[in-house]
């Protein structure tokens, strides 16, 4: 006779949903941060990030069960991708309804070593990552910011390994260019 | 400017200042744990999608109905003595039947035994595959399944043997402790306890929190050992 025991688990929880909450618990513990960062540096408030990396997750622990191994990440940058693009899309359509007014860029620091405040530095460097095209802002920061090797952005971005390296490549360069105008013109403010 | 194409941004003084701040920038501890909390009660929730709501709860289900059989069985199958497993066949074997899984290569490091597939035809043992993504949940729990059926069967080597391949194919990522007990039960029953004990008390050391910690410390003492200090007889 088969005898089918479920007593003597802690909790009284299936395994798959304790399988699944550890799936969830992991995921949380080894991408959240990442994932919020991406989302702060692509342009969303902190609060934004909050609100946008929580339902990266929520979408994740609806679907850990179909999420391969080993792809983790990649599954949670395309989706981050994908609530971030609606997170804009809501911001528009709430701008256009009331009218409200882009925020404005911050003024930029008059020279390097006076940039004291973190959040000063924050908002100057999403200004200029502003500056830049999607999908090299993308790759520069995973580059610079995440520090992933290029195969890693290249999985990510799913993009040859060559098209990542000439993309952070230009990112590189139209940043420094950015960066010196505004050195540039904060020069010539302070020397007016 | 060529120069510089390749050369990180840190190395310049502002960019490096920029980036720095960015780094150092991390979410609030109370941002992750709220998430967290979102996301397990999420898992436990019907997704809200109209589109995918079918198909993520058939998931679910198959994925819940696989684990409980599973999770049960270890129960039942720890429990029978090791000689009479032939008649424990859970249900799940009858309906659902060993998944084909390809045979370790030859040559491959993987430790299993080379076992001959008795709970299913040879054909579908040696059905060639195609190279295969990676394991998803839903996989990792159907290879556990057919290790716990193959137990049930009464084949504990052929069971090892199919919780190599699922420790070779997915380095245990997300199931690897529900695998281990399953391993320690096969261990015993295979008549190496003596392993299963030691791996048993490994498992117990390394993770105290885990919540299978009570299954494995059951398989701590040497049923074989016992049997012989006590004057009975000793499985081969």
């Amino acid at each position: 006779m088969i005898e089918r025991r479920t007593a003597g688990h802690d909790a009284g929880e299936s395994p798959l949903a304790s399988a699944n909450d550890r799936a969830i618990r992991r995921l949380v513990e080894e991408h959240f941060d990442f994932i919020w960062r991406l989302l702060r540096r692509l342009g969303l408030s902190q609060s934004d990030a909050d609100d946008a990396a929580q339902e990266v997750f929520i979408v994740a622990a609806r679907r850990t069960a179909s999420i391969e191994s080993g792809r983790e990440r990649t599954f949670l940058y395309g989706t981050a991708l994908r609530v971030l693009a609606n997170a804009r899309r809501g911001a528009r359509r709430r701008r256009e309804t009331t009218g409200a007014a882009l925020p404005e860029l911050p003024a930029p620091a008059r020279a390097a070593d006076e940039l004291i405040d973190d959040d000063r530095a924050h908002a100057r460097l999403d200004a200029l990552l502003a500056a830049l095209p999607a999908e090299l802002r993308r790759v520069l920061v995973l580059a610079e910011l995440e520090e992933l090797t290029a195969p890693e952005i290249a999985t990510l971005e799913g993009i040859p390994i060559g098209t990542a390296t000439s993309r952070l490549r230009r990112a590189r360069e139209r940043l420094r260019e950015l960066a010196a105008a505004e050195t540039e013109r904060a020069t010539e403010r302070s020397d007016a | 400017m060529t120069e510089h194409d390749d050369t990180p941004l840190g190395a310049d003084a502002t960019l490096g200042m920029l980036l720095a701040a960015a780094k150092r920038e991390t979410p609030r501890a109370e941002a992750r744990e709220h998430a967290l909390e979102r996301a397990l009660a999420a898992a436990h929730q019907p997704a809200p999608s109209r589109r995918n709501r079918s198909l993520a709860a058939t998931g679910v289900l198959l994925a819940l109905a696989a684990a409980v059989a599973l999770w049960t069985s270890v129960e039942s199958a720890r429990d029978a003595p090791a000689n009479v497993t032939a008649e424990r066949v859970p249900p799940l074997a009858q309906t659902n039947p060993t998944p084909d899984l390809p045979k370790p290569r030859a040559g491959a490091s993987a430790t299993s035994e080379d076992v001959p597939a008795t709970g299913a035809p040879p054909a579908q043992v040696e059905k060639p595959q195609a190279p295969r993504p990676a394991p998803t949940l839903a996989d990792e729990i159907a290879q556990l399944e057919a290790a716990r059926a193959a137990l049930g069967a009464g084949d504990p080597k052929r069971a090892l043997a199919l919780l190599d391949h699922y420790t070779h194919a997915t380095r245990g990522a997300r199931l690897g402790d529900e695998a281990l007990v399953l391993r320690l039960d096969a261990l015993t029953r295979a008549g190496r306890g003596a392993e299963a004990a030691a791996l048993a008390r490994d498992f117990v050391a390394k993770n105290p929190g885990s919540p299978l910690v009570d299954r494995a410390r059951a398989f701590t003492a040497d049923p074989n050992a016992a049997r012989a200090a006590a004057g009975g007889g000793t499985t081969p």
